[in-house]
């Protein structure tokens, strides 16, 4: 064990933490907070996230099949035939920058600040 | 440091088929541990410590060519072939930076560093992956508990590493 090796032990290790602390800063929740759903990284749809009776999606593509729920202010993958599920392991997600992905089928289901309506085509 | 891409010698392959087969019995029996709930392909990393035996021993060329076998039998025996995309470009990401590290830094830094060096750029070549796949920037936010991930698994790796080798340090065929 030489020196160097605590230098990048504790700059990864630390610099993680730090990190993983100062993320809350750049992402809200926010009533202007849409889900934005995209596969093979082209957009599927802007939903917001405050919808008032939720909102159930059956997202069908070539690639599989998965089923989001939009509830009460947070968003969860209730049913996927993705391959290790890591997208339902994640749990529900609600703030901006959380992300639900199931890589397989190409999904990412993800939370934006969502100002210009513009900003879709990309 | 020459590349050793020289006669293909049964004790070449021998060697190499042995690598291998240790770290596909390693890769199966970690996929048993429920991953981070992250990306696929993202796991304890025990299996790396064949490749980074074969990187200490060997060298780059070869503990590369043992970690994208690995890497492709392992996604080819788990049924996907996806996985193998993000594990193949983190194999290559690691060897790279850890070739690097010990080109550069031998005098500060030993096994053990340039495994936590790998183990992050391993890593950052899946989230990078993921990023570009998907086209989005997204991915990037998993990169802060994948560097704390990658530091101590990194750690534990390099240390076992370190444990199980023999004192002097290049072998050769």
């Amino acid at each position: 064990m030489k020196w160097g090796d605590r230098v990048i032990f504790a700059c990864l290790f630390f610099g993680g933490i730090l990190a993983m602390c100062l993320a809350p800063l750049w992402t809200s929740g926010g009533e202007n907070a849409q889900v934005v759903i995209e596969v093979d990284g082209a957009l599927y749809g802007r939903y917001s996230l405050q919808e008032k009776n939720g909102k159930t999606l059956a997202i069908k593509t070539k690639f599989g099949y998965n089923k989001v729920v939009i509830e009460e202010g947070q968003v969860s993958v209730t049913e996927s035939d993705c391959p290790d599920r890591l997208e339902m392991k994640a749990g529900a997600i609600s703030q901006k920058g959380e992300t639900l992905v199931c890589l397989p089928n190409r999904l990412v289901v993800y939370i934006d600040g969502g100002e210009d309506v513009d900003a879709l085509a990309y | 440091m020459p590349l050793r891409i020289k006669k293909l010698t049964a004790r070449k392959i021998t060697t190499l088929g042995l690598f291998v087969s240790v770290g596909l019995v390693l890769h199966y029996a970690e996929s048993f541990v429920p991953g981070m709930g992250v990306l696929p392909g993202v796991r304890i990393g025990l299996a790396n410590i064949v490749t980074l035996l074969a990187f200490f021993h060997y060298g780059a060329g070869f503990s590369l060519t043992v970690g994208l076998l690995r890497s492709l039998l392992g996604s080819l025996l788990g049924g996907t072939i996806t996985a193998f995309l993000y594990s193949g470009a983190g194999t290559i990401g690691a060897v790279l930076v850890m070739l690097v590290s010990r080109r550069f830094f031998s005098g500060s830094v030993s096994l053990i560093g340039w495994s936590m060096l790998g183990a992050f750029a391993f890593n950052l070549a899946q989230v990078t992956v993921a990023a570009l796949v998907l086209e989005n920037a997204y991915m990037f936010m998993y990169l802060p508990p994948m560097a704390i991930f990658s530091a101590v698994s990194g750690l534990c790796t390099g240390l076992l590493a370190t444990r199980i080798s023999p004192k002097n340090e290049r072998q050769s065929f």
